[in-house]
Formats: structure tokens, sequence, C-alpha cells
């Protein structure tokens, strides 16, 4: 594509930010992936050892469709892991919660400094909660259009406060907090569609200065987790033991379990894209089979990265989003 | 005729509608006000207001009282007491609530009991368990607390030194506060003769976030026990500290930082085994505790969470605490009758008598015109395998 065109792309991309810094840390961090079925669970690392991050956008790879009529109030996903650091009491704090769909009525004056006068699709808010307390981050839903579209179909948008100026200083994070790792899913909301990579583009502050790092943006790439099982059985009839073997697409690695109805029967690891494992059968009835893998994320390579006009600080990763398969049900008659 | 007269206007006293006269109520509602940190540092105690709010939403979705709904209207605060006052006054004057309920803070309450006693508005089931107002109805009739004492609590401290380690080394960190100085009172009067047993005391003041310099001074003064009466940020920070210098003493931690988030917090930041062993005291049922699952307190707890406060934390115990505060508020509603009135509240609150769902099995609330600490037993508990463990049976906090 064209110099211009990436030029265009940038500038939209910038919606958010202030004037430009300069990138002095090498800032890094992780976007993964993983659609299972209506669910998408979005999980995003960002090391303490970076500096904090303005603003996170999201891109939903082009072709996915995306339902976003869910009225104000209607809580669309779960938040079962993440974690911030807080510069206040200098602990490490776990949160969960959930994602709830808003409004910009309700999300107040934090939309504009974030997105501007820009109409987001949709608002949805992260309430993140540790012992009653709650840090509610909104997320903004843009339908992309013209340069961003090339980026993908969709942009979710998070903008953070600086967590690590003086307390006291207008617009610092609540309870100086950076958020390093949070992990949510949202239900029936995104189609997939295709094996496009999601594209993230991660814009950090100035270390202690609360001013956004415009030239210190960087990419973060996840190639949506995925897998497929088989599982065949062989039974020998005068030991009673069946002999399970199975594959993982690709020659991936991950942990197995194999199911005997709904009860897990064996435990154990696939690497290389196989397993096995003997079980013995008792009684006359016929028994069901089956293998479920699931395997954390992994890093890939990431190349070629965006041009540095979209992303100046490079391409900081390259992610294979967890996963999870079952194989289909085998069946053995004794 | 005399006679005819005094039973004429008795009667005429008796069918006259409440309603007209009684701030704060009508036909169809009941109108409550309360004051808490809904922002802000200390807005960990939110939950204590909306939980108690859900609870309402509960009874009215089941009648309400004598067919009247509560209406609870809480206002934030900021837990600023000057704030508290203005925001109180607002409530009464401007909107003519029937009683304030559930204010949070010691000093907070202590602001407005001066102006709500001398207007006779009920100031119930506050949020302390101070000297102050636990035993200042002489003067302030109109207002009682809910907590249990914290001289009883920190009492309760001291006896269980004396007897179960009476040659311990005790350090004590303590918030410079009402609060923590009536606890480290407490755990004086309860270590008796072995009172010489603390080798050192450090204070923080509230909005010290961190107290990781008064714990690595503690642990100089050579102590094995270290008594830590202090709220869940700063407990957090103490845990912490000692648990990454290497200093493994008995921990005592206070009641009002037993919140299951706090030692996940401590152990997130200092390892699995910081705060193990850990010695508290509980009235409260914990939701989290699988050995507690099946209580009729917790199921409910569960039940109206799911149902009215869907994107808050189940995890919290103060949304807990709030029901259990306003289970004992409707109570008092209740009994007050039919046609309540400021005076009949106070007097129902004055004789309750409940066992309540959401408090530990064996402790009940019960007050009297000299007990206005309605809460006067407590359970020691052990932190161990990711909870706070029942210890025998309930101890008294009078």
């Amino acid at each position: 594509m064209s110099r211009r065109f990436w030029k265009a792309l940038a500038a939209a991309v910038a919606v958010t930010l202030a004037a430009a810094g300069s990138a002095l840390a090498a800032n890094t961090g992780t976007v993964g992936v993983t659609v299972a079925g209506p669910a998408t669970t979005i999980h995003v690392a960002l090391p303490k050892t970076s500096d904090p991050v303005a603003a996170i956008n999201i891109f939903v790879p082009a072709g996915y469709g995306a339902s976003l009529s869910q009225p104000p109030g209607t809580t669309i996903g779960s938040i079962p892991s993440a974690t911030a650091y807080s510069y206040d009491t200098q602990l490490t704090l776990p949160l969960t919660g959930t994602v709830v769909v808003s409004s910009l009525a309700q999300v107040g004056s934090s939309a504009q400094a974030c997105i501007g006068s820009a109409t987001p699709a949709a608002v949805w808010v992260l309430n993140l909660s540790v012992a009653g307390q709650t840090l509610a981050v909104p997320m903004y839903v843009f339908q992309t259009a013209g340069a961003e579209a090339a980026l993908g179909s969709y942009k979710l948008t998070v903008c953070l406060p600086p967590p690590d100026v003086p307390a006291g200083t207008p617009g610092r994070a609540a309870f100086g907090a950076q958020l390093l790792d949070a992990e949510f899913t949202v239900n029936g909301v995104f189609t997939p569609s295709g094996s496009n990579p999601w594209e993230t583009l991660i814009t950090p502050y100035n270390a202690g200065k609360g001013t956004v790092n415009a030239a210190g943006t960087f990419e973060a790439r996840s190639i949506p987790g995925s897998a497929t099982v088989t599982l065949k059985a062989k039974l020998n009839r005068k030991t009673h033991v069946v002999t399970l073997t199975g594959t993982l697409s690709g020659g991936g690695s991950g942990s197995l379990t194999i199911y005997r109805g709904s009860a897990a029967a064996a435990t154990g690891t696939v690497s290389g894209g196989t397993f096995s494992a003997k079980l013995k059968v008792k009684g006359k009835k016929v028994v069901a089979f089956k293998a479920k893998v699931t395997g954390g994320e992994t890093q890939t390579s990431c190349s070629p990265a965006l041009p540095a006009t979209v992303a100046p600080a490079g391409c900081a990763s390259a992610t294979i989003g967890a996963f999870s398969a079952t194989s289909a049900a085998i069946k053995v008659k004794p | 005729m005399k006679r005819l007269l005094v039973a004429a206007l008795a009667a005429l006293a008796l069918a006259a509608p409440a309603a007209a006269a009684t701030p704060g109520v009508t036909k169809t509602e009941i109108l409550l006000g309360g004051t808490g940190p809904l922002t802000g540092a200390e807005s960990a105690y939110e939950p204590v207001l909306s939980g108690a709010n859900a609870y309402f939403q509960y009874v009215n979705a089941n009648g309400g009282v004598y067919g009247r709904k509560i209406v609870y209207r809480y206002l934030d605060d900021g837990y600023d007491p000057a704030r508290t006052v203005q925001l109180t006054q607002q409530l009464v004057e401007q909107d003519g609530v029937f009683a304030i309920f559930n204010t949070i803070g010691t000093e907070h309450s202590i602001a407005i009991r001066d102006y709500l006693n001398q207007r006779k508005v009920p100031e119930l089931f506050v949020g302390s368990g101070a000297t102050a107002i636990g035993s200042g109805q002489a003067r302030y009739p109109w207002t009682m607390g809910l907590l249990p004492s914290f001289v009883g609590e920190g009492t309760i401290y001291g006896r269980r030194i004396a007897t179960a380690a009476p040659r311990a080394k005790v350090a004590v960190l303590y918030e410079d506060s009402v609060y923590g100085r009536e606890l480290l009172a407490g755990l004086r009067k309860g270590l008796g003769a072995h009172a010489s047993a603390i080798v050192g005391t450090q204070s923080y003041v509230p909005t010290e976030a961190t107290v990781s310099s008064q714990v690595l001074a503690l642990e100089s003064s050579g102590a094995d026990t270290l008594v830590i009466l202090a709220l869940p940020t700063q407990a957090i920070s103490a845990i912490v500290t000692a648990a990454r210098v290497g200093w493994s003493p008995q921990e005592y931690v206070s009641s009002v930082s037993i919140d299951p988030a706090v030692m996940k917090i401590a152990q997130l930041n200092a390892g699995p085994t910081a705060g193990a062993g850990a010695i508290s005291t509980a009235f409260l049922h914990d939701p989290t505790n699988p050995t507690q699952k099946n209580a009729l307190g917790v199921r409910l707890y569960e039940q109206i969470m799911k149902r009215y406060l869907p994107n808050e934390d189940p995890k919290a115990v103060a949304h807990l605490y709030g029901m259990m505060a306003a289970y004992a508020m409707v109570d008092a509603l209740r009994h007050a009758g039919r046609n309540p009135t400021r005076a009949s509240l106070l007097l129902a609150a004055t004789h309750l008598k409940e066992t309540n769902p959401f408090l530990l099995p064996g402790i009940v609330i019960s007050a009297s015109p000299q007990d206005y600490y309605p809460i006067g037993d407590t359970y020691l508990v052990r932190y161990g395998n990711g909870y706070w463990n029942v210890l025998g049976k309930p101890l008294p906090t009078g």
C-alpha cells in the first residue's frame, strides 16, 4: 500500500493521542485472542517494566461481524483475571469483574478525553473489582472506516490515566493503578471469519510525566488460537484395556484430559502433535471416550510488521492465542 | 366526663395516621438516609451501603414493611466528617428522612450525633464499635452502633495471647484514631498481668497507604507476635512487609481487615505463606468459604447479589455486612408498628432480639436501653488453606 495511505492511517489511529514524545524505553506487551464459538477472549499483558499505557486500540480482523445492539446495563462478558500495580500501596492487586454495555452519557467526560467527538458504535465498561473497590474502564467500539479499515473491521479503544505521576495530579489513575494484565471474554458479540490476525496498537506514556508518548506506539499482533483433536480407540478384549491414540493439529502441544463419559479418566500432555493413553474398561456397557486438549499462548514471528507510520516503535510481539479443542466421542463396546 | 375526654383523646391519638405526622413515612414508603465513602480512598466501604440497599430492594419485592417500600437514600461523603454533617442535614431537613441508617465511620457518626439527638432523629446501626458510640446512650439515646466493641475485640486478642503464648513478645501496629486506640486499649486490658509483653508499638495515620517503615521498626524490637490493628490497605502492607523481610511472627489482624481479598493480595505480593496462621475475630458469614456455602444467610446473600447487584463483586464481604445491618433495620421497622414514629423506631431498636441469618451461628443481635452494642459476641478465627476458619465458641466482647 502507498506511503500516503499508511500516513492517513497513522493519523486516524492517533485521534486519541496528544502531542508526540520520544520513545525512550523498549516498551513491550502481548495480546492473545481466543475465539471459541460465540465467546471471544482477549488477553492483554503489559509488563511492569514497561512504561504505563495511555491507549490500547484493538482491531477486530476484517470480515468479522459484530452484534452491538445490546441495551445499556446488559452484561456481555466477564473478566476472570486481571492484575494492576498500585503506586499508592506499592502492591499488585488481583482483579475480577464483568463487561457491561454502557453509553456515552453514562461514562461522562472521560469519553471526550479519549475519543474526542467521535461517536462509537457501542460503549462497554470493564468493571475491575477487588475487595469492593471497582475500577471502571470504558471501552469504545468503532466500526472502522477509511484507512483504519485496513487493520480490521472494528476497533476497540481503551484509554488509561497515568498512574505514575505524583498523587493529587489532576487526571491521575485512581489508587495510582497501572494495568498489568487483563483477560476478558465477551459473549455473542463477534462472528469470526477467516484467519486474519488481530492487530493491536499500544501507546505508552512518558514514564513519570503523564504525557502521551505517541512515537512509542507499538504493535502487538495476535493469531487466534485454534486446534482440532482426533481420537482413535483399540480394545484388547483379553485384557479389557483400551488404547486411545490421537493427534493435535499443527503438531502442537498442550494439556490432555481423556473423558470417560463426562468424567475425567486420565490426564497427560501432548507434544509433537500426538498422544496416547491406556484405560481399563469394565462391564459390558458401551463406553464413550473424548479427548480435550488445552494450550497456552505461544509466541511467533511478527514479520512483516506494520509500517513505522502506524507503529513507530515497531512490533513488540506476535502471540498465538490460547486454545481448547475436544475430539469427537469414540464409542467402545467391551 | 373528664375520664371520657381522656379516653377519647387517647383513642384519637391511636387512630391518628402516623404518615401525616412522621417525616419520611407515607402510606407507601419509608425514607431512610445514610452517608458513606462512595468514592475516594475509602470507597472499599461502598458495598456496605449498596449491600444494604440491595437487601431493602429484596424486602420491597417481597411486600416491604407493612406494605411500605423502603427507600434508602445514601450519599457520598468521601469519608470526610465535615461532608457527613452537611449531607446529613440535607437528608433530614430537605429530604425529610425518617431515620439515618448505617453511617460509616466513627468520627463521622460522632460529628452528626449532636445534631440528630437534638432533633430526635434515630441514628441507627452506625458502623462503629467505639466506646463513644456504644456507651454513649445516656447523653445520646438516639444514636446506636452495630459493630462489636473495639475494646472488646482487642481484649479477646490480649486474652488469647496471654493464655496461648504467655511468654510472647508482642509488637503492635495500630491506626492513630479512635478505632486503633480503643483496640490497643483492649489488647492491654486482655493481656492483663502480661501487658509488659508489649515490646513495641507503631502507629500510622489513615492517609498513609504503606506501613513498611513501621513494620521494620517493630521487627527490630525482637517481637515474635505482631498485632495489626489496621484497616485493610495498611494490614496488607504490614503482612507483605513482614513476609518480604522473612519475619514470621504470630499475626493477629483486626476484624475489619478479614475480607477474603486481603490475604489474597498479601499472598500475590509476598508468596503463598504470607499471613498463614493469622488470628482474627469474625461475626459474619464468609460467602467465599466453602464450609459456609450452604448456610441460609450465604444462600440468601448470593441470591440478592445476583438479582440486585449483578455487576458488583460478590466476594466483597462488605456487601454481606450491609445486608446484615439492613436485616436488623427491617426488623426494627417491623417492630416499630404499622404506624411507625421516630420514637417507636427507637423503642424497637433498643429492644431488638433477633437471629440474623448473615451472622455466624450462635451470634445474635440483642439490644436494650442499657446495652447499645447489638452484636455482643464474636468468634476467634484462624487463616488457613485460603480461608478464615472458626475456632471454638462465641466469645463476649462486652
